[in-house]
């Protein structure tokens, strides 16, 4: 069916056809409309959901993991400083390996006080096991939530996944997309099956002690199931375009990539504000290309050292920083393509708190890359504002007092 | 990227409640504790605390294979009816 | 594809305008987008939204900095709403009434389509939350110079939301009135000394965007 929606109320309808039986959350801006449109549903009787209002997003982890221990599809959403509080849970519930889905709105996190768009929320999760995705579009959006338990339930993968999509850009703009039903959904998507659950009649503990001689093994468990989920991935977004037409790559998500000697690489909402800049570019004679890195856990090491090499450059651009190094992306993709391809590489930062991101600001920088002017990591729409002025005045007003 | 079929794969970390998973406790024991039928009152405390579950609901029995003398026993036992004495053999 | 931005002030329905005319688009079987810009939700302080029209899907997801059509709610906003941005051969319409659409057509030295749409909502009774609707005239009015949508989808759009409110007869009039009632001021063929810069320190040159002196 086609829907005119804003990109959480797509998240929630799509949650509702991907058969979640469980949904604990907390709200937070700019995610409250996800979980208001589950509680809707549940409460229209639309939903054959139980959801669980609790008290934090730690708590709200907590009850996402025990939900899906009991061998039920559980789902949460969060943002930001949401993200930030489930911290200890993320790595618990990546450990104790639960198959659940969890959209973070990306918001930048405070102080100074901002609700906007950035990655910065998600990228500080990177280490905690979770498989993150980020998505560029509505419809994206949409079939990621169904490709997603696909993912995540696989016996071979048994590790969350966080879907992320931009704040505002993609959760607050009203998108047309179109939702399968849910009988559509069961015929690619069957009933979770777990591998074993918490269950009276058959009593274990989990989550207990492992001492030394057995945790080094968790671990590497943990990764295998990581590298497993490349395979998974991209078999779950293969059979979905067989089913119902719609592909939006499967690791990584490529335009006009065959014949590109330069690279614009970027995830998320940029991404798609960059294929518009690609087709800028192409329209001057630079032949330009779009690298979208769709999963940035696992990351897309195959795919990026096979389509980088060759390149003469590449442009990553982040949404994120890595303070004292540079834009997180960026690190990766070096770290990725080292020893097998060795482009000019150099790094966008822009989008930060929310700033508007244009396509024109993408070309631009784009040209002064290829033409070896872009410092190797630029803050490329930071510039002085009057809130510089008002810090500098409010010091000079310090200047007296301090002596 | 691939592993093969004799890597570690899926592990997580579950553990099933069996009878003396932590070994012969028992052998630990100084001290035993020794029950006085005439003074249990069956007020059940005993075997409430014990936190090696040493004691049967039903008959109160110590189970000194696995009792490890903590002497908790003797503390929460309201008539007095569990006492620690020495064991012989240390 | 068509490009809008609205001026408006908070409580005038901005937003919910750029939802409806993304509907009427979206029900003529086009891609639509509509957003818009999140700021401090006060009453009576500047709004921007913002919708796309397109037979492709969209990929575009910065704000309309060119706008094909270029509304403004509240005629004060004119002057910033005209800074921000629009293309050349864009078309500028307020919601006004004649004498000051003219006085706006000689300041600004263009082609000023107005329509007085809070005069139609009044004398229709249309207020929410003691606001005049002027959304609904200007609904009709937008459509129907964007060429996004039919007067059907409009009026389907409108008997749905009047339906949850009980008033169905006065919507659709203010929409027609809107749809049919849109006039010019013509910019004056000797075009004026340079217009005065609007008071606001809005800065385009960071977004990549040129700006074009209104």
């Amino acid at each position: 069916m086609k829907l005119l929606e804003t990109g959480n109320h797509l998240i929630a309808l799509a949650a509702n056809v991907a058969g979640v039986e469980v949904v604990p959350a907390y709200p937070i801006t700019p995610q409250t409309q996800i979980i208001e449109m589950v509680a809707d549903l549940i409460a229209r009787g639309d939903m054959d959901a139980e959801y669980i209002p609790v008290e934090s997003e730690h708590s709200a982890c907590a009850a996402l993991v025990s939900a899906s221990l009991t061998g039920a599809r559980a789902f949460s959403a969060t943002s930001a400083h949401g993200l930030a509080y489930m911290h200890e849970m993320l790595h618990y519930s990546a450990g104790i390996r639960v198959p659940v889905v969890m959209a973070n709105v990306n918001r930048a996190l405070g102080p100074g006080w901002n609700i906007w768009c950035d990655h910065q929320d998600s990228i500080s999760q990177r280490d905690t096991g979770w498989l993150q995705v980020y998505v560029a579009s509505h419809q994206e959006a949409v079939d990621t939530v169904i490709q997603a338990y696909r993912i995540t339930e696989d016996h071979s993968v048994l590790l969350p996944l966080m879907l992320n999509l931009d704040a505002f850009v993609l959760s607050h703009t009203y998108m047309d997309a179109d939702m399968p039903s849910r009988e559509e959904v069961s015929k690619y998507l069957p009933p979770y099956r777990p591998l074993w659950k918490l269950d009276p009649k058959k009593p274990v503990t989990h989550g207990s002690v492992v001492y030394p001689v057995d945790f080094s093994e968790t671990r590497e468990s943990m990764q295998i199931g990581q590298d497993n989920a490349r395979r998974v991935a991209a078999r779950a977004a293969e059979e979905f375009r067989e089913m119902f037409g719609r592909w939006h790559g499967a690791m990584v998500d490529g335009y006009l990539l065959d014949d590109a000697e330069f690279l614009i690489v970027a995830m998320g909402s940029l991404a798609a504000e960059s294929r518009v800049a690609v087709d800028a570019l192409r329209s001057e004679g630079k032949a330009a290309g779009l690298l979208r890195v769709r999963f940035f856990r696992p990351f897309p090491i195959d795919e990026l050292r096979e389509l980088c090499a060759g390149r003469q450059g590449l442009m990553v651009i982040d949404r994120d920083f890595s303070y004292g190094m540079e834009g997180a992306l960026f690190t990766e993709v070096k770290g990725a393509l080292y020893g097998y391809a060795d482009p000019p590489a150099a790094n966008l930062i822009v989008g930060i708190g929310g700033r508007d991101v244009t396509y024109e600001l993408i070309a631009d920088h784009a040209k002064r890359a290829m033409a070896g002017e872009l410092a190797e990591v630029t803050w490329g729409d930071s510039h002085v504002t009057r809130a510089h002025e008002i810090t500098r005045e409010v010091l000079r007003e310090f200047e007296d007092l301090m002596d | 990227m691939s592993h093969d079929e004799d890597s570690v794969g899926y592990m997580t970390s579950v553990s099933r409640p069996v009878k003396g998973c932590a070994g012969n406790t028992g052998e630990w024991r100084i001290f035993r504790p020794v029950k006085d039928d005439e003074k249990c009152n069956n007020c059940l405390l005993c075997w409430v605390f014990c936190p090696e579950a040493s004691i049967t609901k039903d008959t109160l029995e110590i189970d000194y294979q696995y009792c490890k003398g903590c002497g908790i026993c003797e503390v929460e036992c309201p008539t007095g009816a569990i006492v620690m004495v020495k064991e012989e053999k240390r | 594809m068509f490009e809008i931005r609205v001026h408006g002030l908070g409580g005038q329905g901005a937003v919910t305008l750029c939802t409806w005319i993304a509907q009427a688009g979206y029900a003529v079987d086009s891609h639509v987008q509509a957003f818009p810009f999140f700021g401090a939700e006060r009453r009576g302080a500047p709004v921007k939204a913002f919708v796309r029209v397109d037979e492709q899907p969209i990929d575009l997801r910065s704000q309309v900095y060119r706008p094909d059509l270029l509304v403004v709610m509240s005629p004060d906003l004119t002057g910033l709403a005209l800074q921000e941005g629009i293309t050349p051969e864009g078309r500028l319409l307020v919601n006004c009434g004649g004498e000051l659409a003219a006085r706006f057509a000689e300041r600004f030295s263009r082609d000023i389509h107005y329509i007085d749409g809070t005069g139609i909502a009044l004398e229709l009774g249309l207020e929410f939350d003691g606001m005049p609707m002027v959304n609904l005239p200007l609904f009709g009015a937008v459509v129907a110079q964007a060429d996004v949508a039919t007067l059907e989808a409009v009026l389907e759009i409108v008997d749905e939301v009047a339906g949850r409110r009980g008033n169905r007869e006065a919507y659709e009039k203010a929409v027609q009135a809107g749809w049919d009632g849109v006039e010019v001021a013509r910019a004056p063929a000797e075009p004026s000394a340079k217009p005065a810069a609007s008071e606001t320190d809005y800065d385009l040159s960071r977004t990549g965007v040129t700006p074009i002196e209104p």
